[in-house]
Protein backbone atom coordinates (compact mmCIF):
# COMPACT_ATOMS: atom_id res chain seq x y z
CA UNK A 1 0.00 0.00 0.00
CA UNK A 2 1.09 3.19 -0.58
CA UNK A 3 1.67 5.74 1.93
CA UNK A 4 -1.50 8.11 0.77
CA UNK A 5 -3.59 4.64 1.33
CA UNK A 6 -2.56 4.64 4.68
CA UNK A 7 -3.36 8.84 5.47
CA UNK A 8 -6.46 8.35 3.50
CA UNK A 9 -7.39 4.95 6.38
CA UNK A 10 -6.44 7.61 9.09
CA UNK A 11 -8.26 10.63 8.13
CA UNK A 12 -11.20 8.81 7.26
CA UNK A 13 -11.69 6.89 10.94
CA UNK A 14 -10.82 10.57 12.40
CA UNK A 15 -13.37 12.09 10.61
CA UNK A 16 -16.43 9.24 11.41
CA UNK A 17 -15.30 9.30 15.00
CA UNK A 18 -15.35 13.36 15.10
CA UNK A 19 -18.94 13.41 12.62
CA UNK A 20 -20.40 10.55 16.02
CA UNK A 21 -19.09 12.61 18.30
CA UNK A 22 -21.13 15.79 16.58
CA UNK A 23 -24.13 14.15 15.81
CA UNK A 24 -24.59 11.26 18.69
CA UNK A 25 -25.13 14.44 21.65
CA UNK A 26 -27.70 16.22 19.18
CA UNK A 27 -29.35 12.70 18.74
CA UNK A 28 -29.52 12.32 22.75
CA UNK A 29 -30.77 16.15 23.32
CA UNK A 30 -33.48 15.34 21.04
CA UNK A 31 -34.20 12.37 23.30
CA UNK A 32 -34.00 14.73 26.44
CA UNK A 33 -36.34 16.92 25.15
CA UNK A 34 -38.77 14.52 23.80
CA UNK A 35 -38.57 12.54 27.49
CA UNK A 36 -39.47 16.45 28.96
CA UNK A 37 -42.81 16.46 26.79
CA UNK A 38 -43.10 12.82 27.37
CA UNK A 39 -43.60 13.90 31.52
CA UNK A 40 -45.34 17.04 30.98
CA UNK A 41 -47.70 15.16 29.09
CA UNK A 42 -48.09 12.22 31.89
CA UNK A 43 -48.53 14.58 34.81
CA UNK A 44 -46.75 17.96 34.96
CA UNK A 45 -43.53 18.86 37.61
CA UNK A 46 -42.84 15.92 40.80
CA UNK B 1 -17.59 38.19 45.92
CA UNK B 2 -14.79 37.57 43.29
CA UNK B 3 -16.25 37.66 39.92
CA UNK B 4 -15.13 34.43 38.92
CA UNK B 5 -16.75 32.97 41.58
CA UNK B 6 -20.07 34.93 41.13
CA UNK B 7 -20.06 33.89 37.30
CA UNK B 8 -19.39 30.64 37.72
CA UNK B 9 -21.86 30.64 41.17
CA UNK B 10 -24.77 32.05 38.27
CA UNK B 11 -23.62 29.95 35.54
CA UNK B 12 -23.81 26.86 37.63
CA UNK B 13 -27.90 27.14 37.79
CA UNK B 14 -28.96 24.33 36.03
CA UNK B 15 -31.57 26.91 33.66
CA UNK B 16 -28.53 29.60 33.27
CA UNK B 17 -26.05 26.25 32.22
CA UNK B 18 -28.53 25.80 29.89
CA UNK B 19 -28.61 29.23 28.42
CA UNK B 20 -25.07 29.34 28.37
CA UNK B 21 -23.95 26.06 26.56
CA UNK B 22 -26.55 26.49 23.97
CA UNK B 23 -25.42 30.00 23.01
CA UNK B 24 -21.80 29.22 23.05
CA UNK B 25 -21.95 25.07 21.50
CA UNK B 26 -22.66 26.41 18.06
CA UNK B 27 -19.48 29.55 17.37
CA UNK B 28 -17.49 26.61 19.02
CA UNK B 29 -18.32 24.03 16.68
CA UNK B 30 -17.98 26.40 13.68
CA UNK B 31 -14.64 27.69 14.72
CA UNK B 32 -13.48 24.19 15.36
CA UNK B 33 -14.76 22.86 12.17
CA UNK B 34 -13.57 26.25 10.07
CA UNK B 35 -10.02 25.25 12.02
CA UNK B 36 -9.84 22.00 11.34
CA UNK B 37 -10.79 22.90 7.61
CA UNK B 38 -7.76 25.03 6.98
CA UNK B 39 -5.60 22.69 9.36
CA UNK B 40 -6.37 19.64 7.24
CA UNK B 41 -5.56 21.66 4.27
CA UNK B 42 -2.06 22.41 5.43
CA UNK B 43 -1.35 19.59 6.36
CA UNK B 44 -2.17 17.06 3.49
CA UNK B 45 -1.25 19.69 0.48
CA UNK B 46 0.65 22.52 2.12
CA UNK B 47 3.52 21.22 3.58
CA UNK B 48 6.25 19.62 1.79
CA UNK B 49 6.67 15.75 2.79
CA UNK B 50 9.06 14.84 5.26
CA UNK B 51 12.81 13.86 4.30
CA UNK B 52 12.63 10.64 6.38
CA UNK B 53 8.80 9.45 6.36
CA UNK B 54 7.94 10.72 2.85
CA UNK B 55 4.23 11.28 2.64
CA UNK B 56 2.96 9.07 6.23
CA UNK B 57 4.13 11.98 8.65
CA UNK B 58 1.03 13.77 7.74
CA UNK B 59 -1.25 11.33 9.72
CA UNK B 60 0.78 12.85 12.65
CA UNK B 61 -1.23 15.87 12.27
CA UNK B 62 -3.87 14.42 13.47
CA UNK B 63 -2.06 11.73 15.94
CA UNK B 64 -0.43 14.85 18.13
CA UNK B 65 -3.33 16.81 18.75
CA UNK B 66 -5.65 13.72 19.64
CA UNK B 67 -2.96 12.27 21.98
CA UNK B 68 -2.85 16.06 23.60
CA UNK B 69 -6.12 16.28 24.06
CA UNK B 70 -6.69 12.28 25.68
CA UNK B 71 -4.55 13.58 27.99
CA UNK B 72 -5.28 16.79 28.94
CA UNK B 73 -9.29 15.68 29.23
CA UNK B 74 -8.26 13.55 31.65
CA UNK B 75 -7.05 15.95 33.33
CA UNK B 76 -9.80 18.37 33.25
CA UNK B 77 -12.12 15.53 34.15
CA UNK B 78 -9.81 15.07 37.23
CA UNK B 79 -10.26 18.24 38.13
CA UNK B 80 -13.42 18.41 37.64
CA UNK B 81 -14.27 15.60 39.71
CA UNK B 82 -11.91 17.03 42.77
CA UNK B 83 -14.52 19.89 42.85
CA UNK B 84 -17.61 17.85 42.44
CA UNK B 85 -16.54 15.73 45.28
CA UNK B 86 -15.42 18.27 47.91
CA UNK B 87 -17.65 21.40 47.33
CA UNK B 88 -20.73 19.27 45.74
CA UNK B 89 -20.83 21.59 42.87
CA UNK B 90 -23.46 19.25 40.12
CA UNK B 91 -22.19 21.71 37.19
CA UNK B 92 -18.53 19.86 37.70
CA UNK B 93 -20.20 16.33 38.07
CA UNK B 94 -22.02 16.67 34.59
CA UNK B 95 -19.16 18.43 33.21
CA UNK B 96 -16.88 15.61 34.26
CA UNK B 97 -19.13 12.90 32.74
CA UNK B 98 -19.49 14.63 29.83
CA UNK B 99 -15.85 15.01 29.25
CA UNK B 100 -15.05 10.81 29.83
CA UNK B 101 -16.98 10.25 25.94
CA UNK B 102 -14.74 13.03 24.29
CA UNK B 103 -11.84 11.95 26.33
CA UNK B 104 -12.24 8.47 25.06
CA UNK B 105 -12.92 9.73 21.39
CA UNK B 106 -9.84 11.18 20.82
CA UNK B 107 -7.88 8.40 23.07
CA UNK B 108 -9.12 5.84 20.52
CA UNK B 109 -8.19 8.41 17.65
CA UNK B 110 -4.41 9.02 19.04
CA UNK B 111 -4.89 4.98 18.57
CA UNK B 112 -5.69 4.27 15.64
CA UNK B 113 -4.19 6.63 13.56
CA UNK B 114 -0.83 6.02 15.48
CA UNK B 115 -1.29 2.39 14.90
CA UNK B 116 -1.95 3.46 10.92
CA UNK B 117 1.08 5.33 10.94
CA UNK B 118 3.13 3.06 12.96
CA UNK B 119 2.21 -0.21 10.07
CA UNK B 120 4.12 1.97 7.20
CA UNK B 121 6.51 3.31 9.46
CA UNK B 122 7.49 0.68 11.82
CA UNK B 123 6.05 -2.44 10.18
CA UNK B 124 3.76 -2.89 12.30
CA UNK B 125 0.20 -1.75 13.18
CA UNK B 126 1.00 -2.20 16.83
CA UNK B 127 3.62 -3.26 19.41
CA UNK B 128 3.35 -3.64 23.32
CA UNK B 129 5.45 -0.28 23.76
CA UNK B 130 5.20 1.48 27.06
CA UNK B 131 3.57 4.69 25.72
CA UNK B 132 0.99 2.31 23.17
CA UNK B 133 0.20 0.14 26.35
CA UNK B 134 -0.22 3.45 28.38
CA UNK B 135 -2.13 5.23 26.52
CA UNK B 136 -4.30 1.73 25.79
CA UNK B 137 -4.92 1.53 29.26
CA UNK B 138 -6.34 5.34 29.30
CA UNK B 139 -8.59 3.94 27.30
CA UNK B 140 -9.88 1.46 29.21
CA UNK B 141 -10.08 4.12 31.90
CA UNK B 142 -12.07 6.36 29.80
CA UNK B 143 -14.39 3.32 29.59
CA UNK B 144 -14.54 2.49 32.94
CA UNK B 145 -15.73 6.12 33.60
CA UNK B 146 -18.47 5.97 31.34
CA UNK B 147 -19.30 2.43 32.72
CA UNK B 148 -19.19 3.00 35.78
CA UNK B 149 -21.57 6.39 35.50
CA UNK B 150 -23.90 4.60 33.48
CA UNK B 151 -23.89 1.55 35.79
CA UNK B 152 -25.79 3.23 38.84
CA UNK B 153 -28.72 4.67 38.65
CA UNK B 154 -28.36 7.54 41.23
CA UNK B 155 -27.00 9.79 39.40
CA UNK B 156 -25.64 12.14 41.93
CA UNK B 157 -23.65 8.79 43.23
CA UNK B 158 -22.68 7.52 39.75
CA UNK B 159 -21.09 10.99 39.32
CA UNK B 160 -19.12 10.51 42.49
CA UNK B 161 -17.97 6.85 41.82
CA UNK B 162 -16.99 7.51 38.65
CA UNK B 163 -15.18 10.85 39.47
CA UNK B 164 -13.13 8.82 42.13
CA UNK B 165 -12.11 6.56 39.27
CA UNK B 166 -11.10 9.83 37.31
CA UNK B 167 -8.91 11.42 40.08
CA UNK B 168 -7.48 7.69 40.61
CA UNK B 169 -6.57 6.94 36.86
CA UNK B 170 -4.75 10.41 37.00
CA UNK B 171 -2.09 8.87 37.64
CA UNK B 172 -1.56 6.70 34.11
CA UNK B 173 -1.32 10.48 32.80
CA UNK B 174 2.41 11.50 33.86
CA UNK B 175 2.80 7.63 32.84
CA UNK B 176 1.37 8.09 29.22
CA UNK B 177 3.58 11.29 28.77
CA UNK B 178 6.42 10.23 30.13
CA UNK B 179 7.04 6.82 29.21
CA UNK B 180 9.44 7.63 25.81
CA UNK B 181 11.89 9.15 28.56
CA UNK B 182 11.66 6.85 31.56
CA UNK B 183 11.48 3.49 29.62
CA UNK B 184 13.06 2.24 26.17
CA UNK B 185 10.76 3.00 23.66
CA UNK B 186 10.05 2.23 20.12
CA UNK B 187 8.26 5.60 19.73
CA UNK B 188 10.16 9.05 19.26
CA UNK B 189 10.90 10.93 21.81
CA UNK B 190 9.67 14.55 22.47
CA UNK B 191 9.45 16.51 19.18
CA UNK B 192 7.25 19.74 19.84
CA UNK B 193 7.81 21.16 23.09
CA UNK B 194 5.69 24.37 24.58
CA UNK B 195 9.00 26.23 25.78
CA UNK B 196 11.99 25.85 24.08
CA UNK B 197 12.76 25.07 20.29
CA UNK B 198 10.92 22.69 18.66
CA UNK B 199 12.57 19.28 16.60
CA UNK B 200 10.11 20.26 14.06
CA UNK B 201 10.65 22.67 11.01
CA UNK B 202 8.68 25.65 11.45
CA UNK B 203 7.20 25.15 7.40
CA UNK B 204 5.43 22.20 8.91
CA UNK B 205 4.48 23.46 12.00
CA UNK B 206 1.67 25.87 11.22
CA UNK B 207 -1.32 23.27 10.34
CA UNK B 208 -0.53 21.76 13.90
CA UNK B 209 -0.95 24.49 15.70
CA UNK B 210 -4.03 25.27 13.54
CA UNK B 211 -5.44 21.53 14.57
CA UNK B 212 -4.65 21.88 18.20
CA UNK B 213 -6.36 25.16 18.32
CA UNK B 214 -9.34 23.33 16.48
CA UNK B 215 -9.79 20.12 18.55
CA UNK B 216 -9.81 22.01 21.91
CA UNK B 217 -12.60 24.38 20.40
CA UNK B 218 -14.16 21.22 19.61
CA UNK B 219 -13.83 19.90 22.46
CA UNK B 220 -15.50 23.14 24.00
CA UNK B 221 -18.41 22.63 21.56
CA UNK B 222 -18.81 18.99 22.66
CA UNK B 223 -18.61 19.13 25.96
CA UNK B 224 -21.08 21.72 26.42
CA UNK B 225 -23.70 19.67 24.37
CA UNK B 226 -23.12 16.24 26.42
CA UNK B 227 -23.12 18.37 29.66
CA UNK B 228 -26.99 20.03 28.60
CA UNK B 229 -27.98 16.82 27.37
CA UNK B 230 -26.97 15.29 31.33
CA UNK B 231 -28.05 18.83 32.75
CA UNK B 232 -31.85 18.02 31.03
CA UNK B 233 -32.04 14.56 31.91
CA UNK B 234 -31.52 15.15 35.81
CA UNK B 235 -33.86 18.32 35.33
CA UNK B 236 -36.61 17.01 33.34
CA UNK B 237 -39.21 17.44 36.07
CA UNK B 238 -38.46 20.79 36.77
CA UNK B 239 -40.22 23.92 36.54
CA UNK B 240 -37.96 25.50 34.32
CA UNK B 241 -37.21 22.35 32.37
CA UNK B 242 -40.99 21.75 31.59
CA UNK B 243 -41.26 25.75 31.07
CA UNK B 244 -38.51 25.65 28.07
CA UNK B 245 -39.41 22.52 26.39
CA UNK B 246 -42.49 21.14 27.23
CA UNK B 247 -45.29 21.63 25.15
CA UNK B 248 -47.75 24.43 27.30
CA UNK B 249 -45.21 27.32 27.45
Amino acid sequence: MNHWNYILMAYGAFAVLMLWDYAAPRRALGQAMRAIRLKQRRGGPA
Amino acid sequence: MNKIILWFNQTGSPPRFDDFATRWAGPSFLAAMVLMAIGIYGALWAVPADYKQGDSFRILYIHVPAAWMSLSIFVIMAIQSVIALVWRIKLCELLAMASAPIGALFTAVTLISGAVWGKPTWGTWWTWDPRLTSELVLLFLYLGVIGLYAAIDDRRAAARAAGFLAIVGVVNVPIVHFAVTWWNTLHQGETIRLIGPSKMDSSMMWPLLVLLAATKLWYIGSLLVRARVLNLQQESRKQWALERYGEVK
